[in-house]
This record gives structure tokens, C-alpha cells and sequence, in this order.
């Protein structure tokens, strides 16, 4: 069921607007492909195309619990998980520009 | 969104319960510094999301310094972190956004500097 799930969402797929615009790459571009490869199980591949998107879902869910349960340290946690996924993001970008 | 304005309630050294308000968009601000990381990269939307953060959230941090004893610290705690996100979201969608508009800017001798061959043949979603 899973896998159907990932055939029809990968068919809706819609291309990075910078991308086919400026020929450019834009720091989300991946982000689209690695939450395929996640629903598909294959953790792997999904870090690799996009290593900010696992950090990037446990931030959300660390916030929806948060929000919910209402933890003592969460705050500082979110911040510290935020800062961390901002660095993923901008290093995995400027690796990405520089290399062929 | 109905449990923004219940108090909470905390005791002090007298064992009284002491019933304090929650700081008043402390979870919108969170919410919106966090959604500001999604979308940094999109045209504009993380820009906007964090302004609105940052707006709300420098608003309530003056509300609470007013009166520090009226609300409760794990909420402001939690505006606090909003407070930030939202300006890591927004430096880095504004440092973008200033990016690309100098690579646009700059053009034809951007296009000799940069590898614009190899980024063209690998252009995917």
C-alpha cells in the first residue's frame, strides 16, 4: 500500500521552480525525491539526495509533541534541533553548488 | 487553538497556587520562526512567514516585560525559541533572496564565472 502511495506521489511531483527557471538549484531542491525514498523505506537514499529531511520531520514532530504534552525542556531542544537543521541545510546546499 | 488563554498554574513557596496567563501568540510565534525553515528557499514564503514571526514576537516580548509576573515562564520560553527561529529564518531567506537578485544583477560576467554547464545538465526537481 505504501508503495502505492509512493507511485502516486512521485506522479504529482512538481519541479523546482528555481531550477527549471534559472538552471540554478535551490537550497529545498531534493526535498521532494528524499520524502518519496522515506515513504519507500529506503533511508539511505533519502539522506543522501537530501540530508536535511530527516532532521527536518523530527523537528516537527519534536514540536507537535511539544505543543501537545507541553515538555520541560522543549524549548530548548526545538531551538537546538532548529539551529542544527539550519546548518545541514546550508552546508548540504553549498556542497551541492560547488560540486559537479 | 482554545487552550492559547487558559492559565497554568504554578505554586510558590507558600504552597498557594499561583495561576498565571500564558504569553499572548507565544505558540503562533513558535509555529511560524519553525514553518519559516521549510520554506526559506520558496520565492519569498519564508520571508514573509518570518517577518510575521519576528513582528509577533518582538509585540509579545513587550507585553511580557511589562508585567513579568502576569504570565507564565514556559510560555515565554516557548515565544522565546519562536523568537529566534523566526530570525534564523528569516536572515537566511533574506541573505537568499539578496543572492540570487545579485546573480541576477551581475549576469553576463556571473555566466563566465560560474559553471553554469555543469549545474544545466543536471537540472531536476
Amino acid at each position: 500500500m505504501l508503495e502505492k502511495l509512493a507511485d502516486w506521489l512521485e506522479s504529482i511531483a512538481q519541479p523546482c521552480f528555481y531550477s527549471s527557471f534559472l538552471g540554478v538549484e535551490c537550497p529545498g531542491c531534493g526535498m521532494q525525491r528524499a520524502f518519496i525514498e522515506l515513504i519507500r523505506g529506503n533511508f539511505r537514499e533519502s539522506l543522501i539526495l537530501y540530508p536535511a529531511l530527516l532532521p527536518g520531520i523530527l523537528l516537527i514532530v519534536l514540536l507537535v509533541v511539544h505543543l501537545i504534552f507541553k515538555l520541560q525542556r522543549g524549548a530548548l531542544f526545538i531551538k537546538i534541533l532548529f539551529i542544527i537543521n539550519a546548518f545541514i541545510m546550508v552546508l548540504n546546499y553549498i556542497y551541492k553548488i560547488l560540486t559537479p | 487553538m482554545a487552550e492559547i488563554n487558559q492559565p497554568s498554574e504554578e505554586t510558590n513557596e507558600n504552597k498557594e497556587v499561583v495561576v498565571r496567563e500564558q504569553v499572548p501568540n507565544a505558540t503562533a510565534v513558535l509555529v511560524l520562526g519553525i514553518l519559516s525553515l521549510l520554506f526559506w528557499c520558496c520565492w519569498g514564503i519564508g520571508l514573509i512567514l518570518g517577518i510575521i514571526g519576528l513582528i509577533l514576537g518582538v509585540k509579545s516580548k513587550k507585553i511580557y516585560n511589562e508585567s513579568p509576573d502576569r504570565y507564565s515562564v514556559s510560555s515565554y520560553k516557548n515565544l522565546n525559541a519562536g523568537y529566534i527561529c523566526s530570525l534564523i529564518g528569516t536572515i537566511l531567506a533574506g541573505l537568499y533572496l539578496l543572492l540570487i537578485i545579485i546573480g541576477l544583477l551581475i549576469g553576463t560576467s556571473f555566466m563566465n564565472f560560474f559553471p553554469w554547464e555543469n549545474i544545466l545538465n543536471n537540472i531536476n526537481f
